[in-house]
């Protein structure tokens, strides 16, 4: 074989370039800690990664949507509570009315009844609480104490295809059997005004009822809530699966990088140091 | 006798003016041992024919063949020839594909694939709170995002063809300047070697270099004929170069408003040759611009079609914040494929036109709209009903990856084709500086030994003379 000056520099040229490619792509693996830098560096990888990718956004909303359910579900909770223990304390009166004069009484029930009134036309932002989908208009006339409402729920994503239903309608707590809340107090209220104690006996069974409506409300939403915890620790469990799944393929391990690029540094700089050896001496320098 | 002093001179003159013709080559190629194409030259020395005479024989010296020898192997050129057209085709294809590659732009994770992700969660956002004006505007910002990397992929893709598209203009001026420079090769080198005298050895050094320049550019045959013309005939037979003329290639408009390639014959009637260009850059860039880039757009198109479809269907059933009867939804999407899809600008004006509400629920709690068109993103829309709209994507970002290193492999292994060929090339016509080295002591000791020789034939003279 005859080797001339040309087939030595060009294979120095050529082994200096693909030395030099692969260093600069273990460097940019280092510099980014990323395995795949371009699309063509693992196509079939940045394929499972753009998969990974939208699976770990889907899950990050999927976990906002539970935490703005939860909220809601802990203000609506809070509020029901504090409806119940007003109207306990309605119902207190109510079977234990004073001998005498009534009207203490009747002003505490009036307060009652305002606050419950309040209370069930909450809002929650600009929401209208228990006013079912229609939650631009509040809940309860407050004049008439008419549910203006409708038998809409709020719905929330909490998965794929997965939704969990929050109650608001208004008409299902305050209401039983035709009995509205307010009503009732109203005429609670009327009743300790004008002294008639069968008046005011008859308001203990509808109180009653409507009281065993809330619990019931409270009960639907502790187990909403219980769901929606469960749902959450799954989503924060799958989450971190996902990430580790989406490390894997496109994150750089490292001390194998770093080892690699060790590896690649040291055979640069033999090739280097060979080529200097071998391009230099031709006949010309021993002649003479 | 004394005629064999004087045939002694002779002798030793033929010797000195070869060995200085040898040097001379030797310098030729010493001088030329970067040069490009090169091809080293040795010159054939043979014996003068003696004189014979009753006598006996009478050495008569040396001579220098007046050709010079061109220390070749056409096989092997004809090999390069070849492996330049098919690294060209791969080169050309995997530039263009790498831009295609770039343009996602996946990696740094601000891709469709994110803003798709951006435009799902905010309408799960809004079934948050439906009548919030915060998440309203959101979603119709995420949207306008969401378009506006429809529209630029579909840009900027069609840039990548367009690029391509200039690359085969100049490409093909580039065939018509090189198919004409051989042509007037062929002529030079037929001048110079009429009658077998000489041979042409740079000029046939200049015609292989261009040949291969013009190999790399688009596929071609080639053969030389008897009187050293080099014909070259591309795709269908279409001549480029037959003895001293050349053909031209032409470009012209397609349907698609790029550019067609023709060949022009003699009487100036064109044949689309396009899709019969079968390897070279021609080719890499043909095939990107026509085959590869329009497969991601059209999957692009179906992609932005199926948003606007599925999304305006459900979009236009639901429920808006507007004072009825104006509440029915309207369309979310305008447009018909990538490049144009746009949110409809009177929503974009009115978030209250937005539908979160089915038509079953009532207005501003409803959210049951909203839910479902996030739904969407888990629905099997795409390749008749077997993939969601991410899967499609991500498989379509897998083979525009794929497409990339699939040229950038062949186009290292081509590169490496074309070295060891190279290598061998040079193992045959490359100048060794240490053989020319050598070559160099040994022409100059049989210079000074023919100097020597006139010397002592002069003091033979001399004796001669002093005896009288």
């Amino acid at each position: 074989m005859r080797v001339s000056a040309k087939i030595m520099a060009d294979n120095i040229k050529a082994n200096l370039a693909k030395q030099s490619t692969g260093l600069i792509k273990t460097q940019m693996m280092l510099a980014s800690g990323k395995r795949i830098n371009r699309l063509s560096d693992d196509h079939i990888g940045i394929g499972k990664v753009l998969g990974y990718r939208s699976t770990l956004s889907t899950i990050n909303q999927y976990r906002e949507n539970i935490t703005d359910a939860q909220t809601r579900v802990e203000y609506t909770e809070t509020i029901l509570g504090q409806i119940h223990d007003l109207l306990r304390d309605a119902k207190h009166i109510a079977s234990n009315p004073g001998l005498a004069d009534n009207t203490p009484f009747a002003q505490e029930i009036e307060d009652i009844r305002d606050q419950a009134l309040g209370l069930a036309n909450s809002k929650y932002g600009k929401d209208y609480l228990f006013s079912g989908h229609l939650s631009g208009t509040p809940a309860f006339d407050t004049a008439t104490f008419a549910y203006n409402g409708d038998g809409g729920s709020h719905r929330v994503a909490i998965g794929e295809g997965i939704t969990v239903e929050l109650e608001a309608d208004g008409s299902q707590m305050f209401i039983e059997s035709g009995d509205n809340l307010f009503q009732v107090l109203d005429d609670l209220e009327a009743a300790l005004t004008a002294d008639d104690p069968l008046a005011i006996r008859a308001t203990v069974d509808p109180l009653e009822r409507i009281g065993d409506r809330i619990q019931i409300a409270r009960s639907g939403l502790a187990t909403d809530y219980k769901r929606l915890e469960a749902t959450n620790d799954h989503w924060i469990g799958f989450a971190n699966s996902v990430e580790t799944m989406r490390s894997n393929v496109e994150d750089a391990d490292i001390t194998k990088t770093a080892i690699d690029m060790q590896v690649q540094q040291t055979a640069y700089e033999v090739l280097l140091a060979t080529a200097a050896q071998v391009v230099q001496p031709t006949l010309v320098d021993f002649l003479r | 006798m004394a005629n064999i002093i004087f045939g002694m001179l002779d002798v030793a003159k033929t010797a000195l003016i070869t060995q200085q013709k040898a040097l001379d080559i030797t310098a030729n190629n010493i001088a030329n041992v970067n040069t490009e194409g090169y091809t080293r030259q040795r010159l054939n020395m043979e014996q003068n024919e003696p004189v014979r005479y009753e006598g006996g024989t009478l050495s008569t010296g040396v001579r220098a063949n007046r050709t010079i020898q061109r220390v070749y192997d056409r096989f092997l050129n004809s090999q390069m020839v070849g492996a330049a057209a098919k690294e060209g085709r791969w080169q050309a294809q995997g530039e263009t594909l790498e831009k295609a590659e770039l343009m996602f732009d996946e990696v740094s994770g601000y891709g469709l694939n994110h803003a798709m992700s951006q435009f799902w969660g905010a309408w799960q956002q809004l079934s948050n709170n439906p009548s919030g004006y915060t998440e309203r505007v959101t979603l119709i910002g995420e949207s306008r995002n969401l378009t506006d990397v429809f529209n630029k992929l579909a840009r900027d893709l069609n840039q990548v063809q367009k690029d391509s598209d200039t690359s085969i203009k100049g490409a093909v001026g580039d065939i018509n300047t090189l198919a004409r420079e051989i042509a007037e090769l062929n002529l030079k080198i037929a001048e110079v070697e009429a009658g077998n005298d000489h041979s042409a050895n740079e000029f046939r050094d200049a015609r292989d270099l261009k040949l291969k320049d013009l190999s790399n550019l688009i596929n071609l045959d080639s053969f030389e004929d008897a009187d050293g013309y080099l014909t070259v005939v591309t795709s269908n037979g279409h001549t480029l170069v037959d003895r001293v003329n050349s053909w031209n290639l032409r470009t012209g408009p397609n349907a698609d408003g790029f550019s067609d390639v023709f060949w022009e014959s003699s009487n100036g009637t064109l044949q689309n040759i396009t899709n019969d260009i079968s390897n070279g850059k021609l080719r890499g860039w043909i095939e990107a611009r026509d085959t590869i880039v329009p497969d991601y757009l059209t999957r692009l198109d179906d992609m932005a079609q199926t948003m606007i479809t599925t999304v305006n269907t459900l979009h236009s059933s639901g429920i808006s914040l507007a004072a009825p009867p104006d509440d029915t939804g309207i369309d979310f999407f305008s447009g018909t494929d990538a490049s144009d899809i746009a949110v409809n600008t009177d929503i974009v004006n009115n978030s209250n036109l937005l539908a979160a509400a089915l038509n079953t629920e009532g207005v501003p709690g409803g959210n049951g709209n909203a839910i479902a068109i996030s739904e969407l993103q888990n629905s099997l829309s795409m390749s008749g009903g077997t993939a969601t709209i991410d899967d499609f994507y991500d498989s379509l970002i897998s083979d525009v990856g794929g497409n990339v290193s699939h040229a950038k492999v062949n186009t290292d292994h081509q590169s490496m084709v074309s070295i060891q060929l190279s290598t061998y090339r040079e193992e045959v016509s490359g100048v060794s500086m240490d053989e020319e080295m050598v070559n160099m002591v040994q022409f100059q000791s049989a210079y000074t030994a023919a100097a020597k020789l006139v010397n002592t034939v002069d003091e033979m003279l001399q004796a001669l003379i002093e005896m009288v």
